[in-house]
């Protein structure tokens, strides 16, 4: 018999559960019950609860009233958490991404939203992270709009002309001259190959207005700007991956990055997450989970992803995202 | 909240990896360096393709009271272009 390691508050909630338990689990989606905070409104109150774990959450008038989960139990506050399916060992019978469809945001779109592929003319493709103006003045009428992605997607490492097109979808799924130009080079930031330090690998094309729409695709719009820390929880959407969540690892990181053809280049300042992209996926905004914009994705491995810091990329690009 | 001279801080460690990332980083394998986290304490993340014996063994526990941890990136870093 283990012993009794919970005491107070925790135990009353303990006791609750092992008496309520069979009855909780029997009702329709419950997947679990345990001892958690009740988390309102996506913030935690601190107050103690007794969590029931669904599948999925449903509209209470669809459930009938012995599978609705009592506002309380043996006076307890209950919390409902959406889980989905609980297997052992990982997600059930994975769909490969070959079952996925080909490239769902390598398409062609008018306006392109953030997500999609796109890419200079002459590189592959990368991702579009949002839709962005200039910082000064402000405020006033903008005089123009742009896109935002990195140097290596929208001016190939910096091969490239001011006034290059900018091709929706990319090169490399199908984008073509002229019929698929969609922005014109602006301006990017050069990166720099020597061992000295980079802090962003980020450029902005120029696009008719009615092209180029701020959401990003799945995410929403951008509502500011924000700087993560250790273990906080980010979010993208990309060309490759789609819709992907990370957690990240370190901060203020100095990185060697591949830029291909042997040239290296040493980032500073940059934000490490677990892994959540593939190649396709550089210029991708990395958001909070309140959408707030923290990084722009543009390089990884097998096991982790590099983004800059978004605000190095507003401040030397000198554009807004919001 | 203050914190006393010899409790490592967050502003702290950014010091400290400037001051080591010029030899770290010479040390094949080694990628990145970045601050970390471990048991709620920030900590020098090591990014290296591949954490063998003959690079880890090489690599200090701690630096100047924060410690060092190991993330391996399998691979080089890499731009994410479509390849």
């Amino acid at each position: 018999m283990l012993q009794q390691q919970l005491t107070g508050d925790s135990l009353a909630v303990a006791n609750a559960i092992d008496k309520q338990q069979s009855q909780l689990l029997a009702r329709a989606n419950v997947q679990g019950v345990g001892i958690g905070h009740k988390i309102k409104g996506g913030v935690d109150t601190g107050t103690l609860s007794l969590t029931v774990f669904v599948s999925h959450k449903v509209d209470p008038g669809l459930l009938s009233d012995g599978d609705k989960i009592p506002k309380q139990v043996d006076k307890i506050p209950t919390d409902v958490i959406e889980t989905g399916m609980i297997f052992a060992g990982g997600t059930p019978q994975a769909i490969t991404p070959e079952e996925l469809g080909v490239q769902t945001l390598a398409t062609r779109v008018r306006p392109v939203e953030g997500g999609y592929s796109v890419g200079h003319f002459k590189i592959t493709a990368g991702t579009m992270a949002t839709a962005v103006f200039d910082a000064t003045p402000y405020p006033a009428i903008p005089r123009a709009y742009y896109m935002l992605s990195n140097n290596h997607v929208l001016a190939n490492s910096n091969d490239a002309r001011l006034g290059d097109a900018i091709l929706q979808p990319g090169p490399h799924d199908g984008g073509t001259f002229p019929n698929d130009v969609v922005a014109r080079l602006a301006r990017f930031v050069p990166i720099r190959f020597d061992g000295s330090c980079n802090f962003v690998d980020a450029a902005i094309a120029e696009g008719p207005f009615h092209w180029l729409d701020r959401e990003i695709y799945w995410i929403g719009y951008v509502q500011g700007v924000a700087t993560v820390d250790v273990d906080q929880i980010v979010q993208k959407t990309g060309r490759t991956t789609n819709y992907t969540t990370g957690r990240v690892i370190a901060i203020n990181a100095t990185v060697n990055v591949n830029y291909g053809g042997g040239k290296v280049a040493t980032m500073c300042r940059q934000l490490v997450t677990t892994n959540m992209s593939a190649g396709g996926d550089s210029g991708s905004l990395l958001c909070d989970m309140n959408r707030n914009a923290v990084g722009l994705l543009f390089a990884g491995s097998s096991a982790v992803t590099i983004h800059n810091d978004i605000r190095f990329v507003q401040a030397l690009l000198g554009i807004r995202l919001v | 909240m203050s914190h006393t001279p010899t409790e490592p801080t967050a502003e702290g460690i950014l010091a400290v990896q400037l001051k080591h990332q010029g030899w770290l980083m010479q040390l094949p394998g080694v990628v990145g360096i970045g601050t970390g986290q471990h048991q709620g304490k920030p900590c020098l993340l090591l990014l290296v393709t591949h954490a063998t014996a003959a690079l880890t063994e090489q690599l200090p526990s701690t630096l100047d009271g924060y410690e060092v941890r190991v993330q391996e990136t399998g691979g080089p870093v890499v731009i994410q272009g479509t390849r």
